[in-house]
């Protein structure tokens, strides 16, 4: 096999272009460098905590105002066992869901006709540009509004939130996308919904996964600013229950990179077939 | 033999630039025509005009093609690169006009198996194109040209990336194809060898603008092989470039 060639793109897409399996650098070296590169991420998390344990036991800081790990870890306990927790996670997990799937579905085609479509771009660029800037959780009273306190007004915060992001990696997917695959088509006597359809969708894939992991960041705070985990730690803290915020600060930290990594996971696996080929040296 | 396409006078500009000036040739039906010349002589204008990727700024191209004479139509192209789609396996990449063009599956697949065993690839249908080597690629993209059937296949380089030793296998390899399929074949190069082992005619031009030095017809047997008599119309067309 030729070899993993890194993206030009740089930096995060690596993510997007490296087969996972295919690195021919020695295997023994790399799993004993990985385990290394592991064990430093975990001391630095074991230190911070030790640190927070010392300055809770030594009295440094407000008990009421920071916890210390231990209570925070047993009302992590109660709360694990209650079944609260797996409800406020359901919850955040299906306005992630169904935010993400609506971003995708409008932003992707509306992401395409504004890439490749001279008027279509022409008419709606400057609107975008306009609204993209402006963060989702300003529009929240508004929402409230419009769409009352009920799951409308989150879908809306949530679409709003990915949507953006969305679109974005979807247009710079197809500037930067090699125009040579649509003469090949357009050559194969594709038509122009065919392009679309069979040549530019596939092409932006790896663009847009990108795009969704910015999202999912995205996500996390909208989450924190209401539905499930967010209303967890907004009601805790009105009781001054910073044990139960912590727990659900640290549970969506856990949520957005669990999420990440699934979306890096199907990017090598699923997409392992997106490697470019004209890179490769033969 | 009859012409099958036909170049009047053909011209383009870019702004005020002129990139090919006033191009004039034939290609019998089943001919190997090379065109040949260095980096910037308009080769690749010339390709994308036959190709329907561009359209001349003047002149004409007649195509006596058997079904339409739109330009590009009935012309597929085999890029320089390959440009396999890499989301798609080797056996969706080879239908792919096929499927553009609303072919039954059943057809689909046997002209796949077909051209896979054309091409020396049988058994590789379900691998995606970065699990082939360039050589493989390129003979996955030329198959997926083929596929449809064209009356003329359109080279750009083809095999211009690959290591020396490939690339006299593929070009071997093309001269078997052709001589299978009996296609017309119109394959643009700047290797003077290459031109003189594959082409039945070579249409030799000069840079800025892109114009026609010389047509020659090399009257050799086929196969060819590196020896005195290629050599001998190697040295003549140098003294051409």
């Amino acid at each position: 096999m030729s070899p993993a060639t890194p993206a030009d793109t740089g930096g995060e897409s690596e993510y997007v272009l490296l087969a996972s399996g295919e690195d021919e650098s020695a295997p023994g070296k790399k799993t004993e460098s990985r385990l290394a590169h592991y064990l430093y991420g975990t001391s630095t998390i074991l230190l911070f905590i030790a640190a927070w344990y010392a300055a809770a036991e030594l009295d440094m800081i407000n008990r009421t105002l920071l916890p210390s790990p231990g209570e925070v870890l047993s009302a992590f306990t109660a709360m694990a066992m209650s079944g609260e927790l797996a409800e406020h996670v359901a919850i955040s997990m299906y306005r992630i869901g169904s935010g993400f799937a609506l971003g995708l579905v409008t932003a992707i085609p509306l992401g395409l006709m504004i890439a490749r479509i001279r008027l279509v771009r022409a008419f709606l660029e400057p609107i975008l540009e306009l609204i993209r800037p402006i963060p989702a959780l300003a529009f929240l009273p508004l929402a409230i509004l419009w769409f009352g306190v009920g799951e409308a007004n989150k879908l809306f915060i949530m679409w709003f939130g990915t949507f953006f992001v969305i679109i974005v990696s979807v247009i710079e997917g197809v500037y930067n996308f090699d125009a040579v695959y649509l003469r090949v088509a357009k050559n194969l006597n594709a038509n122009q919904m065919q392009m679309f359809v069979y040549v530019l969708l596939p092409g932006v894939v790896p663009f847009v996964l990108e795009g969704m992991r910015q999202a999912v960041a995205v996500s996390a705070e909208m989450i924190a600013a209401q539905a499930g985990i967010g209303f967890l730690i907004l009601n805790s803290a009105l009781f001054y229950q910073t044990s139960r915020v912590i727990v659900g600060i640290i549970v969506l930290g856990f949520l957005g990179m669990t999420l990440d990594r699934l979306l890096i996971f199907i990017t090598r696996n699923v997409f392992l077939r997106y490697k470019r080929t004209d890179e490769i040296a033969i | 033999m009859s012409d099958l396409i036909r170049l009047k006078s053909v011209s383009h500009y870019y702004g005020n630039q002129c990139t090919l000036r006033e191009i004039d040739f034939s290609v019998a039906d089943g001919e190997f025509v090379c065109i040949l010349g260095p980096s910037g002589c308009g080769k690749s204008t010339l390709l994308n005009i036959l190709a329907g990727f561009l359209t001349p700024s003047s002149g004409q191209i007649i195509l006596s093609a058997r079904n339409d004479d739109v330009v590009g139509h009935d012309i597929k192209v085999v890029m320089q690169n390959a440009h396999l789609f890499p989301w798609l396996t080797v056996h969706r990449n080879v239908e792919f006009g096929l499927r553009m063009r609303g072919d039954a599956k059943e057809t689909r697949d046997a002209r796949v198996m077909e051209l896979l065993h054309l091409v020396g690839l049988s058994g590789v249908e379900s691998k995606y194109p970065a699990q082939l080597s360039g050589g493989m690629q390129q003979r996955v993209a030329i198959a997926r040209a083929l596929a449809p059937d064209p009356s003329i296949l359109l080279m750009d380089e083809p095999f211009g990336a690959l290591d020396a030793q490939l690339r006299r296998r593929m070009q071997a390899e093309l001269v078997q194809i052709r001589a299978v399929t009996g296609k017309t074949i119109i394959f643009v190069t700047h290797d003077i060898v290459e031109s003189v082992l594959l082409a039945d005619r070579i249409v030799v031009l000069t840079t800025a603008p892109g114009q026609i030095k010389k047509i020659v017809s090399v009257d050799l047997e086929h196969p060819r092989e590196r020896n005195r008599g290629v050599y001998d119309w190697v040295f003549e067309l140098e003294q051409l470039l």
